[in-house]
Order: structure tokens, then C-alpha cells, then sequence
């Protein structure tokens, strides 16, 4: 049954899949011809900090279409193929989330070759590079998106507009402290959320801080 | 003259006198300025000794407990005492395992900690009281180190500070204008070793560099523990003058633009020109303190005492703390340079530990939804 819905699913995010696994190949090697250009170490330094985000965004949104694929085909087909199965429905959520990571692996890879060929490629004195380490937090942050957004899409339409209305309540009720702040004495509920989600140990925590592919 | 001629003469006499004796308008005003004078210089007076007085009162209740430690002499409010006194152990037995001997110099010398008497209760000021002599100020005067509120971190830092600012000032003072700063015995953190290197590896004289590769006369240089009579050609090769002279430059001159091409006698012009100025090719403050704090490493307990009884230049001086050549020093420097290295900051336990911990919840989360129901 997990080949069958390995299978279902390869059918439902190979195009995704393709297209990050490419991306997550190139970018290291876009880092270094950009660091290339800068006129010292630190200016490389500064380009592979640029790209730092690019990572981070790259491994969010690899989880958030792998996970979406890894139940599309249950949401298209109203869960009928899944309720006909004689497995209980946590066994079954187990295979759905076991093959979304089979589908994680080609981008991580492809990560890891792209950096690995750029740290065997000439770069300023005094600087290292370390592909392995990168490579280790991409594949982090990117289980951790899956994660988040399988347990989602997982849930009910109300579990997840919950969520969301959870979300735009903490933004406006900031709005309306903001709005009736008495003087500089502002409550920032936003920073306290903030920091509770990309402060370790938070759940974005592994997306916050610094990721370089070559560092001093 | 008959009698009655006498006595007109005497009445008008006696008239004039009196009325010479009668004070005139001016002279009445003048009389009264007087005496408002003299009142408002006694309503002075009262209040310069009231004034006086208050502030006699002021320092008898702010008298001064002295708390002695190691070598540490300090002068404390009464009313901090005690959360001033076990700090002051600390930093003596600090002091002493950093500079050693030198450490006893300071025992002629006094730190106060003591309220601010303009703000609040809770504000402490820490300061070095600098004693006479050739080298610190004519007179014993006060240098306030650090202030601000009460709270141990501050006890521990001010003393520590106030303590290592007043050893400096026993350095020789050629050595204190190369090193711009305090003499710090801390140890170098990893973070301004990776720092410095980036620094170094980025700079665009050719003596960086070089040094960065090993050859100890460019680190002479690149310290500045050698003079340099034309920065323009010994510290830079054709490629860094440009550098030099075209980076972060957005409003060229004919002769920057003219080097900007290609033209080196332009670079070499306008970087003697932009030398003159004071554009910054000296050392930087990291550089230096690292330089200062590995001679003190290797030079040991005595260092600290060797280098305030060197009055050598700046290069003897940290051979002289050091103990050692002042090479062995620059190869001891340059090594760390090279090879202190921060672990990679893109993965730790800690962010593994917590990524794993939030996969395995929103993974139970997701087995335990209720949407099929």
C-alpha cells in the first residue's frame, strides 16, 4: 500500500519536485558566481549572506508543496480512497507523510551536490566552506515546513481556519495597541509571538539566523 | 573785630557746618546702596554656609566604608556595602590570576563605589581615584569608570575596568598611543579571531595579505611595529592601490579616474594624496589588542608587570612582555589567526534538537486529526 501511495503521490508533486530540486542544485553555485564579483573576502562573505534567506525560503516552500501534493490527491477524491482502506486512519496518515519525505530527498540532494561543488572550487583565502553543515539545515527546515504544513493539512477546514484566525488576532489586536498606546508604554505582543516562534526553541527556530555556505 | 561781628561769624559758621553735616540726596542714596550691599552680602553669606552646611551633612551621611582585597583598596557607600564586598574579592583574585605582580600596583590606589547623589538610590558610580605623580594627573583626582543601576554585572564590570584602566596608565605611553586603547589581558574570543582574519584576507594593502601567508616582516608591517616612511609603495602592490584609491570613491578626481583606468602612477599619486589626508591604513584596534594579548598570554603571570617596565617602543615592549622574540610572538599571532575557527553556525545540537522535537509534534498532530469524521 506505501508503494501504491508513494506512486499516487509521485504523480501529484514530480513536476514540484523537479523544479526545486533544480533550484536547490543551482543555488549555491549562483552564491559563488556572486561572490565572485565582490572585490574582497568580506564582500564574499556578504553575497553568500545574502543568499542566506534564499535557503530558508527555498526549505519552506519545498515543505509547504510537498505536503500540499502529499494530500492532494485525498482532498481531490473526498478522502473516498482512504475510507475504503481497511487501515485505521492514523496508519494511513503515517504512509502519506512517510512518502511526502521520500519526495523531500531529491531537493536536499540536490543541495548538498551544488555545495559540495562549490566548496572544491577556488575561494578567497581565510574562508571555509561547509557544505555538509548547510545541507543538514536545509533538510531541517525543510522537514520541519513539511511538518507544519501536513499536521494542517491534515486537519479539519475549521482546525485550519482557526490557525489563521489565531494569526490575524495577534497582528490586530498589535494594531489596536498600537493604535491606544499610552505614550511609549506599548505592550508588543507581535515581538513576544515573534520571538516564541524563531527564538529556540521555537518551531521556526531553524529558520532564523544566519545560513552560509562559506564563511571566516 | 566787635563782639557782634563774632558771633554772626560764628552763627554762620555754625549754620554752614551743619548744613555741610546734613547728608545731600545723593549722597542718602548712596548710603542707602550701602547698607542693601551689605545686607545682600550678609543673605550671601548665610547662604554659602547654609549651603556649607548641608553639604557637610551630605558627606557625613555618604561617609565611605573601605573594603580591602588582594591588592584592591576600595571606597564604598555604607549602604552597598554588602553587595559591593564579595564582588571585590572576586575581581582581586581575578586581577591577580591575569596580570600577576602587577597587580600590587594597585594597592596604592583607590576605587570608590558610591551612589549618585543627583538620581535615583539604585545608581552606583564606579571610578578610579588617580593618584599624583609623573605619570597619572598633578593632583589626586577622580575618573569616573562606569555608572548606572545596581546590579552585580555592573560591581564586577566597573571594578574590573576601573581597575585595569588605572594599570594602564602605568604602560609606557608610546605603547598606549599604538595600542589606542587600555592594555586588555582578556582573552580573545574565536568570534574577533574569525573577525580579524575576514579583516585581514579582505584588506587591500599587500602586507595583510602576506602576513595572512606567513611572512612575519609584512606582519611587522601590517602592526606597524616597523616605521613606514611611504605607505604608497610598501604597503600596497599596484592592484591594492587602486583598490584603495577607487573603492567607495563615487566622486573621482581626473587623477582617481585616470588610476581607475589602469594608470598607476595616477594610484600612486592620489594614495600618497589620500595618506596625507588621514585615510585609515593603520592597524586596526583588533589587530593590535590581539597582538598586545597574545604576548601576554605567552609571557605568563609576569607579562603584564615586563611590559609596564618596558619603555621600549611598541615592538620591544611585546617582546619584552612576552619573554620571547618579538617573531615568536607575530608566528604565535599569526597561527591563531589562521587556524582559530568558528564550528559552522548553520547547525547545532540545539537546532537539531528542537527541529526534531517540532517534526515529531506536528507529525502526533496529524495523526490524530478528526478529519474524516
Amino acid at each position: 500500500m506505501f508503494r501504491a501511495i508513494v506512486w499516487m503521490q509521485w504523480k501529484s508533486t514530480r513536476a514540484l519536485s523537479l523544479l526545486t530540486t533544480i533550484i536547490a542544485f543551482a543555488l549555491p553555485l549562483a552564491s559563488l558566481q556572486l561572490g565572485r564579483s565582490a572585490a574582497s573576502a568580506s564582500g564574499f562573505v556578504a553575497a553568500m549572506q545574502a543568499f542566506g534567506a534564499a535557503y530558508a525560503l527555498l526549505a519552506a516552500l519545498v515543505g509547504l508543496l510537498v505536503a500540499l501534493g502529499a494530500w492532494r490527491p485525498d482532498h481531490s477524491g473526498r478522502h473516498v480512497y482512504a475510507l475504503s482502506l481497511p487501515v485505521p486512519r492514523s496508519r494511513y496518515a503515517m504512509f502519506r507523510f512517510g512518502a511526502g519525505l521520500l519526495f523531500l530527498v531529491p531537493t536536499i540532494a540536490a543541495l548538498l551536490v551544488g555545495a559540495l561543488l562549490v566548496s572544491v572550487s577556488p575561494i578567497p583565502e581565510g574562508l571555509h566552506a561547509f557544505p555538509v553543515a548547510l545541507t543538514l539545515r536545509f533538510a531541517l527546515a525543510s522537514l520541519v515546513a513539511y511538518a507544519i504544513f501536513f499536521a494542517i493539512a491534515s486537519s479539519t477546514n475549521r482546525t485550519a481556519g482557526l490557525i489563521i484566525a489565531i494569526f490575524a488576532g495577534i497582528i490586530f489586536s498589535q494594531y489596536l495597541l498600537a493604535v491606544f498606546a499610552d505614550g511609549e508604554r506599548t505592550v508588543d505582543v507581535l515581538g513576544a509571538v515573534l520571538d516564541f516562534v524563531f527564538v529556540r526553541p521555537g518551531i521556526l527556530s531553524v529558520f532564523a539566523g544566519r545560513w552560509m555556505l562559506i564563511d571566516a | 573785630m566787635p563782639r557782634a561781628h563774632v558771633f554772626v561769624v560764628a552763627l554762620l559758621l555754625g549754620v554752614t557746618s551743619a548744613a555741610l553735616s546734613q547728608p545731600s540726596r545723593a549722597a542718602q542714596l548712596r548710603l542707602q546702596h550701602a547698607r542693601v550691599d551689605t545686607i545682600t552680602a550678609h543673605w550671601q553669606r548665610a547662604v554659602t554656609l547654609l549651603q556649607a552646611y548641608d553639604d557637610s551633612v551630605a558627606r557625613s551621611r555618604a561617609r565611605l566604608d573601605t573594603i580591602r582585597a588582594g591588592s584592591l583598596r576600595v571606597l564604598v557607600a555604607p549602604a552597598i556595602r554588602s553587595r559591593v564586598e564579595a564582588f571585590v574579592a572576586v575581581t582581586a583574585a581575578q586581577l591577580d590570576s591575569q596580570v600577576g605582580p602587577a597587580a600590587q600596583r594597585l594597592a596604592k590606589q583607590w576605587l570608590v563605589v558610591r551612589q549618585r547623589w543627583d538620581t535615583t538610590a539604585d545608581t552606583v558610580v564606579i571610578s578610579a581615584v588617580m593618584p599624583p605623580g609623573p605619570r597619572g594627573f598633578p593632583k589626586s583626582r577622580e575618573v569616573e569608570a562606569l555608572w548606572g543601576a545596581l546590579s552585580d554585572s555592573l560591581v564586577i564590570r566597573g571594578l574590573r575596568h576601573a581597575s585595569l584602566s588605572q594599570l594602564s596608565t602605568e604602560v609606557n605611553g608610546g605603547f598606549l598611543r599604538w595600542l589606542s586603547s587600555d592594555v586588555s589581558p582578556d582573552t580573545v574570543s574565536t568570534y574577533a579571531w574569525t573577525q580579524l582574519r575576514l579583516g585581514l584576507v579582505s584588506s587591500a594593502t599587500a602586507v595583510a595579505r602576506r602576513c595572512y601567508d606567513g611572512d612575519l616582516i609584512a606582519c611587522r608591517m601590517t602592526l606597524r611595529l616597523v616605521p613606514v616612511l611611504d605607505a604608497a609603495t610598501e604597503l600596497f602592490d599596484a592592484a591594492g592601490r587602486r583598490r584603495f584609491v577607487t573603492e567607495g570613491n563615487y566622486s573621482p578626481d581626473a587623477i582617481e579616474v585616470a588610476c581607475r583606468d589602469g594608470d598607476d602612477a595616477a594610484c600612486l599619486t592620489a594614495a600618497r594624496r589620500l595618506v596625507r589626508r588621514g585615510n585609515p591604513i593603520s592597524p586596526t584596534r583588533l589587530m593590535v589588542m590581539t597582538a598586545t594579548q597574545t604576548a601576554l598570554r605567552i609571557g605568563g603571570r609576569e607579562a603584564y608587570e615586563r611590559l609596564i617596565r618596558s619603555t621600549g617602543a611598541p615592538a620591544q615592549a611585546l617582546a619584552d612582555a612576552a619573554g620571547v622574540p618579538l617573531d615568536s610572538v607575530l608566528k604565535v599571532w599569526q597561527h591563531n589567526l589562521r587556524e582559530t575557527r568558528l564550528p559552522s553556525q548553520d547547525i547545532s545540537l540545539g537546532i537539531a534538537a528542537s527541529s526534531l522535537l517540532w517534526i515529531a509534534v506536528c507529525g502526533a498532530l496529524s495523526l490524530r486529526s478528526s478529519r474524516w469524521r
